[in-house]
C-alpha cells in the first residue's frame, strides 16, 4: 500500500500533521490492523537505528509525537476489534521528574499494541498500586533516572510482597542507574535497558 | 590543582560530587542546604577534612541559574528538586521577555556566591574550591523543558536564539563565581550525553556553546572542567579541542580508552560507579578505584572521583575506601 509506505516515512521523520491527515483519510477504507502494524514496524525500525546509534532521542521524540497523535484516532477501532495485548501501568517513581525515557517506552508499547496506562512522573507507590488494581493490569513498569530515587522501585516491590499480591503483577524496571543486577537484587521480574528492549522482552513473554 | 595542570601531584587527588551526601551525613536538612550558608559550608569542609579528600563544592546542581532566569522549582525535604514551571513555553511570546540574571541580586545566586566566598575563606589553599555552572544547552533545557530536543529538529534557529541569551547569562555567573573565590569551575551538561544526542547534534549545539563559555571563563585564569553524564565514547575525541583543563567522565566510559583518545595532558576525572558506591562493599570500591587509577592516572593528570553525583545514602565507608585506595595505589 502506497499510503502505508508514506505513513511510515512521515512517522520516522516526525511529521505530525501529515500523518494525522493521511490516517484520517484511510482509516475507513483500510484494515486498522494494517495501520497499527505500520506504526509498530516504523517504531521498530527506529528502535534498530537507535540501538545502532544511527539516531538519538530528538529523532525518537518527534516520531513519538506522531504516534501520540495517531493513537486517539485509532483507539476506537482498536477497542472495537479487541486488538490490545496486556495492560501495563507505567510511570517514573516518586521524587523523579525525568520523563523522556518513560514517554518513549509508553509510545513504543502503545505502538506494539499494549494498553498503556501512563501515570506520568513523580508517581507515588500508592498511585501505582491503585492504578494497577483499578486497571486490572498485568504489568507494572517503574522508571527512574536517579540513584536517589531507585530505592523507590525496591520499596514498591516490598509493598507488593507485604500485601501478598506480588504474583499478580509482572514488574519491569528501567532507567539510567538501574541494571539487571539491581533488578535481581530488588526482586523485579525484568530489567528493560531501553524502550525497544522492553517491548521485545514483553512481546517474547506473550 | 597540579592534576588540572596536566602534571603529577604527590598523591592521587580525590574529589566527590557530594552535595546531598555531606548534608545528610551531618544530619542537616534540605532546607539547610538551600538556606543556611554556614551549615552547607561546614558540611563541605568537615567532610573533606574527615574523609581526607581534596575538593569542596558549592551547592551544585540545584538549578539556581535556571531559577534566577524564571524557572520555578520546588524542593522537598528529602533532597528532591521538582520543576513546576518553565519560562520559555513558546519562543514567539516568551523569548523577548527572558532576562539575564544578576548574580548579585537574583534568586539563590547571591547565596551561592556567599557559599563560595566562605568556602574560600575557610579553605584557603588547603582544599580546592570547586564551583558549578550548567552548560548552556542544559540551562536552555531547564528553561524550555524537553522541547529543546524537538527544537533540534523542528526549531533550530529559535533554539540558537535561546542559547545565545543563556550563554551570556552563564558567562556572567561564572565570572561572579570566580570573583567570589572559586579555584575551579565545573560545567555540567547531561543534556549532551551520547545517550541523548548524536555526535553531530553535540557539535552543533552543546560543543559549540561550551567552547565559547570555556573561552570566556579561562580569561579569568581559573581551571575549568566539563562533566557530561552517560556514554560519551563516540564524542570523546572532541573534548580535546574545548580547551578544558579536565574532563569528568561517567562510569559508562572506559578510562583507558579515554586516556588513549585524549592524550596525557588533559586531566581525567572519574569514574567510580555511583550505583556501585551505593550498593557495593568498601573492598569492591577500593578495587574499582584502583582500576580507575591504573587505567588513567598512573602518570598524573588524574583525579579519582565518582562517575556522577553520589546518593545521599552512600555508605561513608565507601568514600573512605576511595580515599584510601588513592593513597595505597597512587604515587
Amino acid at each position: 500500500m502506497e499510503e502505508l509506505k508514506e505513513l511510515s516515512e512521515f512517522i520516522k521523520s516526525g511529521e505530525v500533521e501529515k500523518s494525522v491527515d493521511l490516517v484520517r483519510g484511510i482509516i475507513d477504507k483500510l484494515d486498522t490492523k494494517k495501520i497499527v502494524n505500520c506504526m509498530t514496524e516504523s517504531m521498530r525500525e527506529l528502535g534498530d537505528r537507535f540501538e545502532k546509534k544511527q539516531i538519538f532521542i530528538p529523532e525518537l521524540l518527534v516520531a513519538s509525537d506522531v504516534i501520540t497523535e495517531l493513537m486517539p484516532i485509532l483507539e476506537p477501532y482498536i477497542q472495537k476489534k479487541k486488538m490490545h495485548k496486556k495492560t501495563i501501568v507505567l510511570g517514573t517513581v516518586e521524587g523523579d521528574m525525568h520523563e523522556i525515557g518513560k514517554n518513549i517506552v509508553s509510545v513504543v508499547l502503545k505502538a506494539e499494541g499494549y494498553n498503556v496506562i501512563d501515570l506520568g512522573t513523580d508517581v507515588s507507590s500508592n498511585t501505582f498500586l491503585q492504578a494497577a488494581s483499578d486497571e486490572d493490569a498485568e504489568i507494572v513498569g517503574l522508571s527512574t533516572l536517579m540513584t536517589t530515587t531507585m530505592f523507590i522501585q525496591r520499596d514498591l516491590i516490598v509493598r507488593l510482597n507485604e500485601m501478598n499480591i506480588r504474583s499478580n503483577y509482572f514488574v519491569i524496571i528501567g532507567g539510567a542507574p538501574t541494571s539487571q543486577k539491581w533488578a535481581d537484587k530488588i526482586g523485579a521480574d525484568a530489567y528493560g535497558e531501553d524502550a525497544f528492549s522492553t517491548a521485545k522482552y514483553l512481546n517474547d513473554m506473550q | 590543582m597540579t592534576a588540572l595542570d596536566g602534571k603529577k601531584p604527590d598523591s592521587v587527588p580525590v574529589m566527590v560530587f557530594n552535595r546531598d551526601w555531606t548534608m545528610n551525613h551531618l544530619g542537616f536538612s534540605m532546607q539547610d542546604l538551600m538556606c543556611n550558608v554556614e551549615k552547607f559550608v561546614f558540611a563541605q569542609y568537615y567532610c573533606a577534612r574527615t574523609f581526607g579528600y581534596d575538593v569542596v563544592q558549592d551547592a551544585h546542581g540545584i538549578n539556581a541559574e535556571s531559577e534566577a532566569m524564571g524557572c520555578r522549582l520546588e524542593f522537598s525535604a528529602d533532597f528532591k528538586i521538582k520543576i513546576t514551571d518553565q519560562p520559555i513555553k513558546n519562543y514567539e511570546e516568551h523569548l523577548a521577555e527572558l532576562k539575564i540574571a544578576n548574580p548579585y541580586s537574583d534568586g539563590r545566586l547571591p547565596r551561592l556566591l556567599k557559599q563560595v566566598k566562605r568556602l574560600k575563606e575557610l579553605c584557603g589553599n588547603e582544599l580546592v574550591v570547586n564551583s558549578y555552572i550548567q552548560a548552556p544547552f542544559r540551562q536552555a533545557a531547564m528553561l524550555r523543558g524537553n522541547d529543546v530536543y524537538r527544537d533540534i529538529i523542528r526549531n533550530r534557529d529559535k533554539l540558537y536564539d535561546l542559547l545565545d541569551i543563556v550563554l551570556t547569562n552563564q558567562i556572567i555567573y561564572a565570572t561572579a563565581l570566580v570573583h567570589a573565590g572559586a579555584d575551579v569551575i565545573s560545567i555540567s551538561d547531561p543534556t549532551s550525553s551520547g545517550d541523548v544526542v548524536s555526535p553531530q547534534q553535540w557539535l552543533d549545539i552543546g560543543y559549540r556553546y561550551i567552547k565559547e563559555l570555556v573561552k570566556h571563563i579561562k580569561k579569568t585564569k581559573v581551571k575549568v572542567y566539563l562533566h557530561i553524564c552517560g556514554d560519551t565514547n563516540d564524542r570523546i575525541d572532541t573534548f580535546g579541542s574545548l580547551d578544558l583543563d579536565g574532563i569528568s567522565l561517567d562510569e559508562k566510559v572506559d578510562l583507558e580508552y579515554a586516556r588513549k583518545k585524549l592524550g596525557a595532558k588533559i586531566c581525567i576525572i572519574g569514574n567510580v560507579g555511583t550505583s556501585n558506591l551505593l550498593l557495593n562493599s568498601p573492598e569492591e570500591i577500593a578495587e574499582e578505584s584502583r582500576m580507575c587509577i591504573e587505567k588513567a592516572g598512573k602518570d598524573g593528570s588524574f583525579i579519582l572521583c565518582p562517575g556522577c553525583g553520589i546518593s545521599k545514602d552512600c555508605p561513608p565507608e565507601n568514600i573512605t575506601a576511595m580515599v584510601t585506595a588513592a593513597k595505597s595505589y597512587g604515587y
